[in-house]
């Protein structure tokens, strides 16, 4: 069942391998890219392909949905889905760094091994069942970035921006690891009070948890909330809400505009992941200490999102600014999926599945396209961007539509993803106890309404104003990944019921 | 196949019109005419079912289902929606666009970047006509946004006049005002009835919740006022003049505006669900045919008071809705009329108003302004365009027997025949018949001005070419004679009242209208309007023609020269638009600026600060603590010194502050300020 | 048997010192060194847990805690050497171009 995540880690292995027998070459890229291909192949085939099964290769059973006790691991249609969104944005990537890195970059093995490395930790984040399991895969996948961001070392915005991610990355999880302590503590304590029995499931069980926590709660309810606010926050750090996003503008600034691909999907995807998985399992019998919380969070974090990316003048930091807002649209589905309904619950957390999934290409796309500007030497500021369409017609014309879908224009992804969002927090909203959650729409809508002012100013640049006439030649791994983000970015939106239907199923069967 | 037509063209132009002939002019004159031909195939077919008998039931197609799963019962399918009211706006559309993308080759023909003006322009059709196709409110919404982007671009098609730029952000911006309402109305009825639905929602509409009633048709009716330029979203429209002619012919005259029409007309078995959405509607109308009106008195540019002439029409429709809604709410007679009179209204005016539009583009065309004092005497130059423009301005101002007489008669007869219910209704008839009045004034003005008089022009004006005479000439044929469709169909009464009331009307023969009109119980209504159209003709030809009277006295003496200048400057209403927008925009990027240098820096000091204590031990922190939150605000000023300046942004650990920070404060939140406020 | 509150108490202070480091202290590797502080902090925590409720999953996880504090000391180091090749400096406060 792990056959995508072994071959993730034995090609990230292999590559570090190569680099001292093949030194550093392009083609590096392609042995990175083989493998993420087979792994995601693999990945979709259990989720429900089922080719391998047609073509009499028996492994499995599509849709797969296993435990693996043994390995605290669990391999569902909702991991199936982490897995194929983690593995298409490793693609995005790797297509694009083949472009993105020059020859006069080192190390190109080690980039390509720690993409892989991260790639993997995220991978068992999202399939990992407990809670130290998961919180070993976290650091798996950041240590990895870490080092990624370093990754051109004698670039001083680069190390600048490895730095400052440094720090605030490693203060959270040192944070994350002090409120996973209390939770423990609580979680033992009340376990050892229960009736021995075998096999009864370790203290820190996510599914457990859920249990230990509710009936330790009137006991230990300060404590726990000490521990949900920490958790809170270092999560936060993670996939950047507010007040925990301040290092966002500067780290993906800063850092090779790749990583910064890397950072802002694939991060943020296993941030999400981890944040599903502990708030609307381990913590959910504790939901009325947080949602509210959680829900001002989010309107506060795409509020200040969009209102931060208003003025910007470099792309990077207004992409950076809105993939802030982002995640704040996505917390909906994290506030939305603790509700008592679980039909709701589990529309809600659809939606936030699906959004993740829509912004892998266009968030993914549009950085990519800003790293192809900078390769190019075009530049990566607005002023840069003038008359861009004419210069390249066709991926000018698929920024456009990545930016469009951003800004949730139906009928693109974006617009669906958001529409099922704000959708199930107005039904959340309906039922009495939760009304407050019609705000989280409201607030949603308002902010798309914003958003489209940022995101049409590139358009404009792109499109109206005169700029430079020559004709640019764009390298093809940059034409690939986009037009990969760019069919992704319309499919979502035109074939929408496809997707509805897998993430809705995912999401029914996560909730058990 | 009507709406796809233009969109493949679009992408076509799009990926290389920009090597072909014109621009790739061709492709889009080619799909428009087979987008008309289809749409003609189904007037006829409509016209044969429904308007001598029989009836032509709304057909639905469905494309595919988009979101949702049947057993759910929440399903999104888009499709297209082929009844009466849809036909006769599809055929009258592509009909329109057809002729002006001719004659765009003719007036773009020295144009640099034709491919973007010809992409646009067909995208813009494939949106408008896919916006009449929609069978759902949310394929409505899309398509009325394309068009709304391509109006936006069409606009600031010449993007490097400031003027244009900023006349496209303006229509973007204020149209924008209404469509979010428009937005909020469709996700209303979305919540309500469970389904985007057209013909759904139409059936359910009855049953819409009382406190519902009022809201939902004005959240509706304020899309159709953003996309239809009526007060108080009229600003956009006059400023819009700043595109290409053709595009305000095509856009801003002849098709775009009118969808908000379209949309009030669809959503009429919402409306009637309220007197009072209906006589809001009704009012608004009124008012803005009178506004407009009075503001197109006192405008030199010749496109400006054809714009403001626009609104004043379209509120003309508006009106003769508004007073059907009504009608048909309290069981009044007249409904039938003041529906079918609106649309009929709608069809002669883009007739007409097309025409308006062509022939002053062909006049600027000539003399290469805009300014109608820079005009005069090209009557005997541009025969043509002179004459055509003449039967326009007869048209729009109800002169009898042109198409405008017959829809505006039923317009205010229908409005007349609603005061019967309301008080109201009689002053907006007396309103509509000022306005009858000031139309036929500045209709002729318009065309005294530009065509007789003494020459003022610069240059030598020739007559355009053909390809932008023809469709002149149709245009005028149709002007003349769209409004004797009111004999074989009571002017699309019997085609479209089905619609509202469910119910065939009856075939009124065409001698009964003429009497009716000319010498039935309510004639001495029509004999007043012919009156008013009578003086303002009378009175524009003795000031501009005969010189009778001074146009300059029009504004002497110190009152008359300020309400000059108050409709000169639009009832300052755009001044003040502009005071707010810039206010407002600027307010939010102070707060934001002030809400970063004080809030997160003062935070960040007052932890700087608070560690500086800490460290200075405690005999310090006794005398500071009295002034110490004073101080901690001005403190950089206050000491300038570099140890304290750490709390600037760009620094790690002010991130880590804050977070920090956060964390409390969502501590805090849980803990304390949720059970204080009785959170559970 | 120490009480369970000694040993809690003993790392909140530790929690609180970590954090006081993080946030006053200008120098990379001190900052480093705090937050090594907070993470033995959690560890003293599951220690404590551990040994009091006799779950032994607790004890497991500060061996693995321990192991990962090492291996974010080592990539946190690389990274400051880095940072010291090219600016010459691991003061915080002088590392800042990226801003608004």
């Amino acid at each position: 069942m792990l056959l995508p995540v072994i071959i993730a880690t034995f090609s990230g292995f292999l590559l570090i391998a190569l680099t001292f027998i093949v030194g550093r070459q392009r083609r590096l890229a392609d042995a990175a890219l083989v493998g993420l291909l087979i792994a995601l192949f693999l990945s979709l085939d259990m989720a429900g392909l089922g080719l391998l099964e047609r073509l009499g290769l028996v492994l499995w059973q599509a849709p797969v949905s296993q435990q693996l006790p043994g390995l605290l691991l669990e391999v569902t249609p909702f991991v199936l889905f982490f897995w194929v969104a983690l593995l298409l944005t490793g693609v995005i990537v790797v297509l694009a760094s083949r472009s993105f890195l020059q020859k006069t970059d080192r190390n190109i093995g080690e980039y390509y091994g720690l993409l892989l490395i991260a790639l993997v930790g995220m991978m068992l984040v999202a399939a990992s069942t407990d809670l130290f399991v998961l919180y070993l895969a976290f650091e798996m996948a950041s240590l990895a970035t870490f080092a990624l961001v370093a990754f051109r070392k004698r670039d001083k915005r680069g190390t600048e921006a490895a730095m400052k991610f440094f720090i605030i990355g490693v203060v959270s999880s040192a944070i994350i690891l002090f409120g996973i302590s209390l939770i423990y503590g609580v979680s033992a304590h009340v376990a050892s009070q229960l009736p021995p029995q075998t096999g009864a499931p370790a203290a820190t069980d996510l599914r457990f948890l859920g249990t230990t926590l509710s009936l330790g709660l009137a006991q230990f309810e300060p404590v726990i909330i000490l521990a949900v606010v920490l958790l809170i926050a270092g999560f936060g750090f993670k996939v950047a809400t507010v007040p925990f996003h301040m290092w966002v503008p500067d780290v993906y600034d800063g850092a090779p505009t790749t990583v910064t691909t890397f950072l802002s999907t694939a991060s943020k995807i296993m941030g999400f992941a981890a944040m599903f998985k502990i708030f609307l399992i381990a913590l959910v019998g504790t939901a009325g200490q947080w949602t509210l919380a959680l829900g001002i969070l989010a309107i506060a974090t795409m509020t200040l999102g969009n209102v931060a990316a208003l003025p910007q003048k470099s792309i990077k930091r207004m992409l950076a600014y809105s993939s802030i807002a982002h995640a704040g649209y996505v917390l909906i589905a994290v506030v939305v999926g603790s509700h008592s309904d679980p039909a709701i619950a589990a529309f809600g957390l659809a939606g936030g599945l699906y959004h993740l999934l829509v912004y892998v290409f266009m968030t993914g796309g549009a950085f990519i396209f800003v790293a192809m500007t900078a390769t190019l030497l075009i530049g990566e500021r607005l002023d840069d961007y003038s008359g861009l369409a004419r210069r390249m017609p066709l991926l000018a014309f698929a920024m456009m539509i990545m930016l469009l879908s951003l800004a949730g224009i139906p009928p693109l992804g974006g617009f669906v993803s958001k529409f099922i969002l704000f959708w199930s927090a107005v039904q959340a909203g309906l039922v009495p106890g939760s009304e407050w959650m019609v705000s989280l729409a409201v607030a949603g809508v308002l902010n798309s309404a914003l958003s489209l002012f940022y995101y049409a100013r590139v358009i404009k640049h792109m499109y109206i104003l005169e700029g430079p006439k020559e004709p640019v030649k764009v390298p093809t791994p940059y034409s690939l990944a986009l037009w990969v983000a760019l069919i992704g970015t319309i499919a979502t939106g035109v074939f929408a019921f496809v997707f509805i239907d897998f993430v809705t199923q995912a999401a029914a069967l996560f909730f058990g | 196949m009507i709406v796809a037509a233009p969109l493949v063209a679009f992408v076509i132009i799009l990926l290389t019109g920009r090597w072909q002939w014109q621009g790739g002019a061709i492709w889009t004159i080619g799909a428009v005419g087979l987008s008309f031909v289809f749409a003609l195939g189904l007037l006829i077919e409509a016209l044969l079912n429904g308007a001598v008998g029989g009836t032509f039931p709304a057909q639905e197609v469905i494309w595919y289902r988009w979101l949702g799963t049947p057993s759910s019962g929440f399903v999104i399918e888009f499709g297209i929606l082929i009844d009466s009211l849809s036909v006769v706006i599809l055929a009258l559309v592509s009909f329109l666009s057809l002729l002006i993308a001719i004659y765009s080759v003719g007036y773009m023909g020295h144009e640099k970047d034709k491919a973007r003006y010809y992409s646009q322009i067909a995208l813009f059709v494939s949106g408008m006509l896919g916006a009449v196709a929609a069978n759902n409110f949310l394929q409505l919404l899309i398509f009325w946004e394309i068009m709304g982007l391509c109006s936006y671009l069409l606009i600031g098609y010449w993007y490097h006049k400031p003027e244009a730029a900023a006349a496209a952000k303006k229509a973007f911006m204020v149209t924008r005002v209404g469509d979010v309402l428009f937005l909020v109305g469709v996700i209303a009825v979305f919540v309500i009835f469970g389904t985007f639905n057209i013909l759904e929602v139409s059936a359910l509409a009855p049953g819409l919740p009382l406190r519902m009633t009022l809201i939902v048709p004005l959240l509706f009716f304020a899309g159709a006022i953003g996309k239809s330029a009526q007060f108080p979203l009229h600003a956009w429209l006059p400023d819009a003049m700043e595109g290409p002619t053709t595009v305000s012919a095509l856009i801003h005259a002849a098709t775009m505006v009118n969808a908000g029409v379209y949309l009030a007309a669809r959503t009429i078995p919402l409306i009637v669900t309220n007197v009072n959405a209906s006589l809001f509607i009704a009012f608004i109308g009124g008012f803005t045919a009178f506004f407009a009106a009075t503001m197109a008195l006192a405008n030199h540019d010749i496109k400006r008071v054809l714009a403001f002439s626009t609104i004043s029409q379209l509120g003309y429709m508006f009106l003769g809705l508004g007073a059907a809604g009504y009608a048909l709410n309290l069981g009044l007679a007249g409904a039938q009329e003041g529906y079918s009179a609106a649309i009929f209204h709608l069809a002669n005016h883009s007739f007409f108003k097309a025409l308006l539009f062509l022939g002053a583009g062909s006049v600027i065309h000539a003399v290469a302004t805009n300014d109608m004092r820079k005009m005069g005497g090209l009557h005997k130059r541009m025969r043509i365009t002179s004459l055509a423009m003449l039967v326009a301005a007869l048209s729009i101002a109800g002169v009898p027997p042109l198409s405008g007489f017959w829809s505006k008669e039923g317009i205010l007869a229908a409005t007349f025949a609603a005061s019967a219910g309301n008080q109201l209704f009689f002053w907006m008839w007396l309103l509509g018949i000022l306005t009858v009045f000031m139309t036929a004034f500045y209709m002729f003005r318009l065309w005294f001005m530009t065509f007789w008089g003494k020459p003022r022009w610069e240059n030598e004006p020739r007559e355009s070419p053909r390809v932008m005479t023809v469709p002149l000439m149709i245009l005028a044929v149709f002007a003349v004679g769209s409004g004797l469709v009111i004999f074989p169909l009571g002017g699309f009464g019997n085609l479209i009242y089905p619609l509202v009331a469910g119910a065939h009307a009856e075939f009124t023969a065409p001698l009964d209208i003429l009497i009716r009109t000319f010498a039935g119980p309510n004639s001495f209504l029509t004999y007043i309007s012919i009156l008013g159209v009578a003086a303002g003709l009378g009175w524009a030809t003795l000031i501009y023609r005969m010189g009778a009277i001074s146009p300059d006295s029009l504004t002497a003496g110190p009152g008359r020269r300020a309400l000059h200048t108050l409709l000169k400057r639009r009832y300052y209403i755009d001044d003040a638009y502009d005071a707010f927008g810039r206010r407002f925009v600027l307010g939010i990027a102070r707060l934001s600026d002030w809400f970063d240098r004080n809030i997160v820096d003062g935070l960040v000091n007052l932890v700087a600060r608070l560690t500086l204590w800490a460290a200075r031990g405690t005999d310090l922190v006794d005398r500071r603590a009295v002034d110490g939150v004073v101080n901690s605000i001005s403190l950089r000023t206050l000491r300038g010194g570099r140890t304290l300046r750490r709390g600037q942004t760009g620094q790690v650990q002010t991130y880590v502050a804050v977070i920090v920070i956060g964390a409390a404060i969502v501590l805090f939140l849980i803990q304390i300020v949720f059970p204080l406020l009785g959170v559970p | 048997m120490i009480p369970l509150e000694w040993e809690l108490s003993l790392s909140a202070i530790l929690f609180a010192i970590g954090l006081y480091g993080i946030l006053v202290r200008r120098n990379a590797i001190i900052v480093l060194m705090s937050v090594e502080i907070i993470i033995n902090a959690a560890i003293l925590n599951f220690v404590a847990f551990s040994a009091y409720t006799g779950d032994v999953s607790g004890q497991v996880f500060a061996l693995l805690a321990i192991a990962l504090a090492a291996a974010e000391a080592a990539i946190g180091l690389a990274v400051f050497l880095v940072l010291y090749g090219v600016h010459h400096t691991v003061n915080l406060d002088k590392i800042r171009i990226l801003r608004w």
